[in-house]
């Protein structure tokens, strides 16, 4: 099964730059992202030197290559003079992070400043996030005031180029979110995506259909064919069952599918394709999960192709 | 347990009847059915034992003691109002005797009593004093805060209060929450726990109360990780007149299903009410706790979201809490969501594990839930048993929670 997947070599790399001043949280996030940290175990992590590079393996076929640059001023000042060069060329996405609660807002703004200057001058096209990090920090009273506040003073200080804002903490769902965000832009089969999980979840009469990136639990794409009033939805799931099968191998198993029902719906959680999951979901009592197991097979092939097209069509 | 041919004859008919309810499981052949059937014959002895305890009375009042920002407020938040265990940063000091009440499943009718650190001082004039609160509590827990600057004090109140409960209350249990060890080494916590226990131990046979010792446990704990639930469920355990029962219960369940293990869980604190007494392997309780909470989550999110059926988020109201003259009153009320999703009867979730476990979990009322560990071949080919089983052992279980609420009365 592992051999099969190391075969096909992705051809899709992408660039991405995590930046922000020392502490802000940059190690912390990748480490529950990528490498099944529990919040918790980030207290131990120590600040990084230099720039700690990680190759991602993210759907098989994109490879992102991820930049952790350790942030104290030091090293910022490098990455700005003697390494410029070599951190800012061809970079696809820079995320830039702040601590919400950091007391020299001045001075995280100066740096900001300057990244966002090199970056310009070498990667023009870069996307750029900015994620104001530990909310949990704040009273949630307070948190969309103050989110709100330091969004327009990094924003106000780089009117030239266009920012994504996330507010996030480690401690809940919004880091999932500003990740499935951030990491989606970068897959090229999207669009496709979207329309085979809307035609399989009408096929398949469910109500709302998601696809999760397996390893990470980051959500990819949904199809929903009723609104549905909570719009965090996807990332609450992503952040529950992340930490389930942070549990499942703790106890030396690993999550392998989940199928729950009451009166009111009906929802399963399966392995897909080689690297996602699906989570199906029907309000319909009379469905059985036997046929939607069924159907989750057989739509597999199908998805499979989507997802490795892309290596066809560029080569 | 009988198993005359005419009780397994109709337990057969019966259970094939359920089998065809359930639609997706596959029905097993009789055979495979043979002496399985828990038959009502078997559990009722059990159940009617508990008739004859007239001391099973479900409310439990618990206090709960320690030093100031030791952690007391958090552990009830995280374990009874569900806050995060991050959110605690933001809770205040309690200055008042604040009295929580907790009323879940039957076996989790709970009095807390959140003390303020003043009252364990020996100098305080407050009224109603700590021995009128402990003259009225089963238990005592005493939160002894592992990152405290001041050990020598936190020691010297723990020995007193020891002291003081156990001359008002001679039954009391005294248990000490050895707290916030997630900053601690797994050898750090169990040498912290050693000194601890053979200091009060030289204490208290200092002044020979010997007999006290053994009245006072020890517990690691930290609300960051699943210590927390762990050691009030075992207090609880104590303290339940129905422990025993309900894990005889669970050993006949158990026994008669092919299963490695059944809890039953109080759904809304993720407390343990009873297991049964095969032994647990390693974080398997953590495990089972962990997707109880997966699926209050997911239940959480789409229960309100079929837009063919309108049940209202507010169909469940809250009520205010009610302020007293000597402390204040809290009384906290189960969230709607997760509320709804308890009421719901109808609830399961199968969850599969790559190492061939298949944890399957079914509320069965009263706000409890059931959950089974067992090996994934041995229960797909027993579904329509296991489903049978758990119908039985329901209805076992409201007789046993009837029979106590009778003698309540
Ligand atoms: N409260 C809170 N703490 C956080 C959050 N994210 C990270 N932390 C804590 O912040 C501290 C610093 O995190 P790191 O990830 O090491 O910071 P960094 O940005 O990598 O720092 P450098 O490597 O020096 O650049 C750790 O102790 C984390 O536990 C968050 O969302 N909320
Ligand atoms: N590290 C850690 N901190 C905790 C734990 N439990 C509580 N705390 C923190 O201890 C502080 C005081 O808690 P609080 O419940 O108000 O204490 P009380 O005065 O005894 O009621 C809060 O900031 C909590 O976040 C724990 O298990 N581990
Ligand atoms: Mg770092
Ligand atoms: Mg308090």
């Amino acid at each position: 099964m592992e051999t099969e997947r190391i075969l096909s070599r992705p051809r899709t790399r992408r660039k991405v730059l995590l930046m922000g001043r020392s502490g802000a949280g940059k190690t912390s996030m990748r480490s529950i992202i990528f490498a099944n940290y529990i919040p918790r175990e980030t207290r131990r992590l120590g600040a990084t030197i230099d720039v700690e590079h990680s190759q991602i393996r993210f759907l098989g076929d994109l490879m992102l290559s991820l930049w952790d640059c350790g942030g104290q001023d030091v090293f910022l000042d490098s990455y700005l003079d003697a390494q410029r060069d070599n951190i800012f060329s061809e970079v696809q996405v820079l995320i830039y992070v702040f601590d919400i609660m950091s007391t020299d807002v001045e001075r995280d703004v100066y740096y900001f400043n300057k990244v966002i200057r090199c970056l310009h001058d070498a990667s023009a096209d870069a996307n750029v996030y900015c994620l104001f990090h530990k909310v949990d920090l704040v009273p949630e009273h307070q948190r969309q005031a103050v989110f709100e506040e330091r969004q327009r003073r990094v924003k106000e200080s780089v009117d030239t180029i266009s920012l994504k804002c996330f507010a996030t903490s480690i401690w809940d769902e919004t880091l999932y979110k500003a990740w499935s965000f951030m990491i989606c832009g970068l897959i090229p089969q999207l669009s496709k995506l979207d329309d085979a999980l809307l035609k399989f979840c009408e096929i398949s009469e469910g109500d709302e259909v998601v696809l999760f990136e397996r390893a990470t639990f980051l959500v990819i794409s949904h199809a929903t064919l009723h609104s549905h009033s909570d719009v965090h939805r996807f990332e609450k799931i992503s952040n529950i069952v992340k930490r389930f099968k942070l549990s499942c191998n703790k106890n030396q198993s690993h999550f392998h599918s989940l199928e729950l029902r009451n009166s009111q719906f009906l929802a399963i959680i399966e392995n897909f394709t080689s690297y996602t999951c699906v989570l199906y979901v029907s309000y319909r009592s009379d469905i059985q999960a036997t046929a939607v197991k069924l159907n989750i097979q057989c739509a597999k092939t199908l998805f499979e192709q989507i997802l490795g097209s892309d290596m066809e069509s560029q080569v | 347990m009988d198993r005359d041919t005419h009780s397994l004859k109709a337990t057969v008919s019966s259970y094939t009847k359920y089998a065809k309810d359930l639609g997706p499981y596959s029905v097993p052949e009789e055979e495979k059915v043979k002496g399985n059937v828990i038959t009502e014959s078997s559990l009722s002895a059990l159940s009617q034992s508990s008739k004859a305890s007239p001391s099973s009375t479900n409310k439990c009042n618990i206090a709960l003691g320690g030093l100031a920002r030791s952690g007391k407020t958090s552990i009830h938040s995280v374990i009874f109002h569900k806050i995060s265990p991050h959110e605690t940063l933001f809770l205040e000091s309690t200055g008042r005797i604040v009295k929580h009440v907790v009323s879940h499943s039957p076996f989790c009718q709970l009095e807390l009593w959140d003390l303020p650190p003043e009252l364990l001082q020996s100098d305080s004039e407050s009224s109603p004093s700590l021995e009128d609160i402990v003259s009225i509590c089963s238990a005592l827990i005493f939160v002894l805060d592992t990152t405290t600057e001041t050990p020598d004090e936190t020691l010297q109140l723990l020995h007193q209060t020891i002291v003081r409960c156990y001359n008002v209350n001679p039954q009391i249990h005294m248990e000490v929450f050895i707290h916030k060890t997630d900053v601690l080494s797994d050898e750090q916590k169990l040498s912290f726990q050693r000194e601890i226990q053979e200091h009060v131990d030289g204490e208290l046979r200092d002044i020979g109360l010997d007999r006290v010792v053994s009245q006072v446990s020890y517990r690691l704990t930290s609300i960051f990780d699943h210590s927390i639930y762990e050691a009030f469920s075992q207090v609880l355990e104590k303290l339940h007149p129905q422990t025993c029962l309900l894990e005889r219960l669970l050993d006949t369940f158990v026994g008669y299903s092919g299963i490695e293990n059944a809890f039953l869980f109080d759904a809304v604190s993720k407390l343990v009410v009873a297991t049964d007494s095969s032994p647990v392997h390693g974080n398997d309780f953590e495990l089972c706790s962990d997707m109880i909470e997966v699926a209050i989550d997911i239940s959480g999110i789409y229960s309100f979201g079929n837009p063919r059926n309108h049940t209202k988020e507010d169909s469940i109201q809250d009520s205010h809490p009610v302020g007293e003259e000597s402390f204040i009153l809290d009384h906290w009320n189960i969230s709607s969501s997760c509320g709804y999703f308890f009421q719901d009867s109808s609830c399961w979730c199968t969850i599969r594990l790559g190492n061939g476990i298949v944890l399957h979990m079914k509320s069965v009322g009263h706000y409890l839930c059931l959950v089974l560990m067992a090996r994934g071949e041995i229960l797909d080919s027993n579904w329509g048993l296991v489903g049978y089983n758990i119908r039985v052992f329901s209805e076992c279980l409201s007789k046993v929670i009837k029979s106590t609420r009778c003698c309540d009365a």
